[in-house]
């Protein structure tokens, strides 16, 4: 990750983190602003442009928060580090973008950085921060111990369900989810990851079905619609990560982990019945209901 | 069209999908009569003892349009076929032409007893949709005439219907089985006439007479809901697919009738 300053005073942070509507341009941008001291509204973002950015990584894993967001962090710290020193202030000075002019409060004194007396970069910038982040992991020994992962997610959730002992129809009518993403960077951006992962979970509870040759099509592979999904109430638990940026970890698959066995466990105290499979279609509940005496 | 070789298009919600090949559709190549500036064909009209819904009437305008309350079923599958987008293109006669198995429109319309209207160079002729439609995907339309619009014999203003769609999800799906009921009380309030259809368990949608010699003569009540059962279901042949098994939709078929009775009776108390 890189944050840098051209000589009109545009800032740009350079992202290699692609984002896959989950939202991490905001995210970066909020974490290297935060960083940096100005304003995230200053911020441009480049993103995933092979000839700018540097290689961030897949998206995948709940990693990008967490590790490109450190890295975000770190240049935003290293680029203030570049501006502070040039402007000879303190750590406590107060940033200001204002007409294409850097302006360096420092206590009573303001001081101002010439932006275009400064020697331009590869990619126009004249003052650029960076940072890298390799989360400290360590292979499985032979007893299986080690720490292959830096982070781990930790979630809760509950599902009300509503079975018709009839047709052997699941209707989930609402769904608690608490989520422990260390700090909420955009508290909006971690309910909409929770949602979608809970249309993705519920798909996997009850519809989707990949057969191949057969299900090849959204009309036979079958995906949640608006009207399939419960009343969400997200619970944000926010227990720092000590390696993550300002305490952040990612939240990407874990509300789509703990949706089916939510779900299932709802069809249990509704029914007494125990799924095993999934989907569990209307045809295959309505089958494990005869099967286990309850219809 | 006389020489029988076009594909007739209007809203074309099915035509574009087979083309692409999804649904083993017509062949690409062959010719293709856009028939949607045929402004006489769009709309519904009181003609007589019935009403002519033209061909190019889309679903969205059976919605938006006041019809007595026999309709409900109708309306009510019109909200189910696709979104509302493909509601707003897609035409009624376009889902009997199209002639799916599953199409929402059918069941709702046996139900209404509808008479579909043909033309062609020989004249104009009417069958029962129940003699249109033969099978899956296939009509007894010539490929020479056009479907210009369907018939629906009025009724009483005490009729009424309701329909029925079970899917795997809420929106935008095929039916696993679908079902429209529509009844007719005479002044002991008693039905006098009820007319049964179910979807998705044959080659196309079927009425069930033996549901609705059951239920005819009968006290309109909460006793007709027994009445109903799996030995009334016959003319039936629900196959198993990726939607559902065979034995599970018979079970479901019974299920909804009786819940369409149910929607009925509740209407009728409120």
């Amino acid at each position: 990750m890189s944050v840098a300053l051209n000589r009109e005073g545009k800032l740009t942070l350079y992202n290699g983190a692609v984002d896959i509507g989950q939202g991490s341009n905001t995210i970066m941008a909020q974490i290297a602003a935060d960083a940096l001291g100005l304003p995230v509204q200053e911020m441009r973002v480049v993103m995933g442009d092979t000839a700018l950015t540097a290689d961030a990584g897949k998206t995948s894993a709940s990693r990008q928060t967490f590790i490109s967001g450190k890295a975000a962090e770190l240049a935003g710290r290293d680029l203030r580090a570049q501006i502070l020193r040039l402007a000879n202030a303190g750590e406590d000075a107060r940033l200001e973008l204002k007409d294409g002019e850097l302006h360096v409060h420092d206590g009573v004194e303001v001081r101002s950085l010439d932006l275009a007396e400064l020697p331009e970069d590869a990619r126009g910038d004249v003052l650029c921060g960076s940072g890298t982040f390799d989360p400290p992991t360590s292979p499985l020994d032979g007893n299986g111990q080690g720490d292959p992962y830096a982070t781990y997610g930790f979630a809760a959730q509950i599902a009300e369900v509503e079975v018709d002992l009839d047709l052997g129809t699941v209707k989930v009518l609402r769904m608690a989810a608490a989520h422990d993403v260390g700090r909420a960077v955009n508290p909006t951006l971690v309910e909409g990851q929770i949602h979608g992962g809970i249309a993705q979970g519920l798909g996997l509870a009850l519809m989707e079905e990949y057969l191949p040759g057969r299900t090849e099509n959204l009309h036979d592979y079958l995906i949640p619609t608006f009207g399939d999904m419960p009343e969400i109430t997200s619970i944000l638990v926010e227990d720092p990560e000590p390696l993550g940026p300002y305490g952040a970890k990612g939240v990407g698959e874990h509300s789509l982990i703990a949706t089916a066995p939510a779900i299932f466990g709802g069809v249990y105290q509704a029914t007494g019945l125990r799924l095993t499979g999934t989907p569990a279609t209307p045809d295959r509940v309505r089958a494990a209901l005869r099967e286990a005496g309850i219809v | 069209m006389a020489d029988g070789s076009y594909t007739v298009l209007a809203g074309g919600t099915d035509f574009y999908p087979a083309r692409a090949g999804g649904l083993g559709g017509r062949p690409p190549e062959s010719k293709v009569l856009d028939i949607t500036a045929l402004e006489g064909l769009r709309g519904i009209a009181e003609e007589g003892d019935s009403l002519r819904i033209g061909a190019l009437t889309t679903w969205s305008d059976l919605l938006h349009a006041p019809l007595p309350p026999y309709f409900a079923a109708l309306k009510l599958a019109a909200r189910e076929v696709g979104g509302v987008q493909i509601q707003n293109a897609g035409t009624l006669c376009g889902n009997l032409c199209n002639a799916s198995p599953a199409a929402d429109g059918v069941p709702p319309l046996l139900a209404l007893d509808a008479e579909v209207e043909l033309a062609s160079q020989a004249g104009a002729r009417r069958l029962a949709l129940d003699d249109f439609i033969l099978g899956n995907r296939q009509t007894a339309k010539r490929p020479d005439e056009l479907v210009t619009a369907l018939h629906i014999p009025k009724l009483s203003a005490r009729a009424r219907s309701t329909f029925l769609k079970l899917g795997a999800r809420k929106y935008l799906v095929i039916s696993i089985v679908m079902a429209a009921l529509l009844i007719d009380l005479d002044d002991k309030g008693n039905v006098s006439k009820a007319r049964v259809a179910v979807g998705s368990c044959a080659a196309r949608a079927l009425r069930l007479p033996a549901v609705e010699a059951a239920l005819e003569g009968r006290p309109f009540d909460e006793d007709l809901l027994p009445r109903i059962g799996d030995e009334q279901l016959d003319p039936l042949t629900p196959i198993d697919d990726i939607r559902g098994t065979a034995d599970y939709r018979r079970e479901a078929a019974v299920a909804l009738l009786r819940r369409g009775v149910e929607a009925l009776l509740s209407q009728e108390a409120a």
